[in-house]
C-alpha cells in the first residue's frame, strides 16, 4: 500500500513552464499571487493597529526616526526593484551573464538595507531615557553607547558604576534651550528612579514600529536567501529547463516588489507622519 | 533572438527606469512634505496619495498587474476589498477621535 503511495521519481510536476490552460498562468505564478495575497492581509491587520493606536493616542512621539536615513533605504530598496525586474528581462533575452549581474546587485542592495536598518536598530537600543528621582526626565546617550542598558541590569553589574556620563539630546524645534546644550551630565546610580533603551518596550509608537519594520525586515532577509540560491546552486536549473528557471526568477521578483510596497508605506507612515 | 523581440525588451527596460524615476522623484516629494508646515489633516492625504501612486506604479509596470490575466485580477480585487475593510473599519469605529486626530 505504502508503495503504490509513492510517486515515481521521473514524475514531472506539470505547469511549472508553461501556462495552464484553464488559468492562462503556470502553477508557481498563481500560487505566489495568492501568497501575495495573504501577506496583503498580514500586513493590512497591522496597518490597521497602527491607525487604531494612532488615532487613540493622546501623545505620539515625532522625530524619533531619522528621515534622510529612512530617504536612503527606500532609494536602496526601489534601486534594488529595478535590478531583479532587469534579472528577469536578462533572462528573457538569453543573457545569463547579466542575469548574474543583476541579480547579484539586488541581492548587494537588500543587505545594504539590512545594514542600515540595523544600524538605525542599534541607535534605538543606544538611546535612552532617564527619569530622576527628584522628577527630571532626560533623553541622550551614556558615554561608551552601552547596549540596551536598564537599572536593574546597572545595578547587577559586577563593576557597577557610582555614576554615569550622558549627554543629553539637543533641544527639539520649540523647547527652551539650556544654559551649557552640550554639556555632559554625571548622573550618580542613586539618584536614578528609571532607565531605558528606546526599544518596543519604550512606547506604543516604538512598539508598532519595531513589530512592522522587524517582520518587514524578516521578509527582506528571506527574500535574499532565495535570491542568492537561484544566482548560486539554483541557476543549475537554466540549463535543464530555461523557461522554468525563467519563470522562478519572475515569482521571485514579484515577492521582491511587494516587500518594496510595503516599505512605500512603512516610510511615510513610519518616519514622515 | 529576433530583433522585434530585443526590442520590446529594450522598451520594457526603458519603461522599467522611467517607473524607477517616477517612484524615486515620490519619495522625493514626501520628503519634502516633511519639513513643509502642513497641518496633519492636510499632511496625511497629501504623503498618502504620493505613496498610493507610487504603489501603482510599482503593482502596474513593475509587478505587470497592467497586463496580468483575470484570474489573477480578481483574486486581487477580493483582496482589495477585505484590505480596504481591514483599514476603514477601525477608523470608523473610532471616527470621532479620527475626527479630533485630523484637526490637530
Amino acid at each position: 500500500m505504502l508503495a503504490a503511495a509513492t510517486p515515481p521519481l521521473d514524475m514531472e510536476i506539470p505547469y511549472t513552464a508553461e501556462a495552464r490552460p484553464d488559468t492562462g498562468v503556470y502553477n508557481a505564478k498563481i500560487g505566489l499571487w495568492l501568497f501575495l495575497a495573504s501577506e496583503v492581509m498580514l500586513f493590512g491587520a497591522l496597518f490597521s493597529s497602527y491607525i487604531l493606536l494612532r488615532v487613540g493616542s493622546t501623545d505620539w512621539p515625532q522625530g524619533l526616526l531619522s528621515v534622510p536615513i529612512g530617504a536612503l533605504n527606500t532609494f536602496v530598496l526601489i534601486g534594488s526593484s529595478i535590478t531583479v525586474v532587469m534579472s528577469w528581462l536578462a533572462l528573457k533575452g538569453n543573457d545569463f551573464g547579466k542575469f548574474r549581474l543583476y541579480m547579484g546587485s539586488t541581492v548587494l542592495l537588500a543587505l545594504l538595507f539590512i545594514s542600515i536598518k540595523s544600524f538605525e536598530y542599534h541607535d534605538k537600543f543606544t538611546h535612552y531615557f532617564v527619569k530622576l528621582k527628584d522628577g527630571t526626565e532626560l533623553t541622550g546617550h551614556i558615554e561608551g553607547k552601552p547596549f540596551n542598558w536598564s537599572l536593574p541590569k546597572l545595578k547587577a553589574s559586577a563593576n557597577a558604576p557610582g555614576e554615569i556620563a550622558f549627554h543629553p539630546d539637543a533641544p527639539k524645534r520649540g523647547e527652551p534651550v539650556p544654559d551649557s546644550p552640550h554639556e555632559t551630565l554625571r548622573l550618580p546610580v542613586e539618584q536614578i528612579a528609571k532607565l531605558e533603551s528606546f526599544g518596543p518596550w519604550r512606547n506604543t509608537y516604538l512598539a508598532i514600529y519595531f513589530t512592522l519594520s522587524g517582520l518587514h525586515a524578516l521578509h527582506v532577509i528571506g527574500g535574499i536567501l532565495v535570491m542568492l540560491y537561484h544566482w548560486g546552486a539554483g541557476h543549475q536549473l537554466w540549463r535543464k529547463s530555461r523557461e522554468q528557471f525563467t519563470n522562478r526568477v519572475e515569482v521571485t521578483g514579484l515577492y521582491w516588489h511587494f516587500v518594496e510596497l510595503v516599505w512605500i508605506f512603512l516610510f511615510p507612515v513610519m518616519y514622515i507622519l | 533572438m529576433s530583433d522585434n523581440n530585443s526590442r520590446a525588451l529594450q522598451q520594457e527596460t526603458r519603461r522599467h527606469l522611467l517607473v524607477f524615476g517616477a517612484v524615486a522623484l515620490g519619495t522625493i516629494l514626501i520628503v519634502l512634505s516633511s519639513f513643509a508646515p502642513l497641518a496633519t489633516g492636510v499632511k496625511i492625504p497629501v504623503v498618502l496619495a504620493v505613496a498610493i501612486a507610487q504603489a501603482a506604479l510599482v503593482t502596474g509596470f513593475l509587478m505587470h498587474l497592467i497586463t496580468e490575466k483575470r484570474m489573477i485580477l480578481s483574486s486581487l480585487v477580493l483582496t482589495g476589498i477585505l484590505f480596504v475593510a481591514l483599514i476603514f473599519l477601525p477608523i470608523l469605529s473610532e471616527a470621532d477621535q479620527t475626527h479630533h486626530f485630523l484637526l490637530r
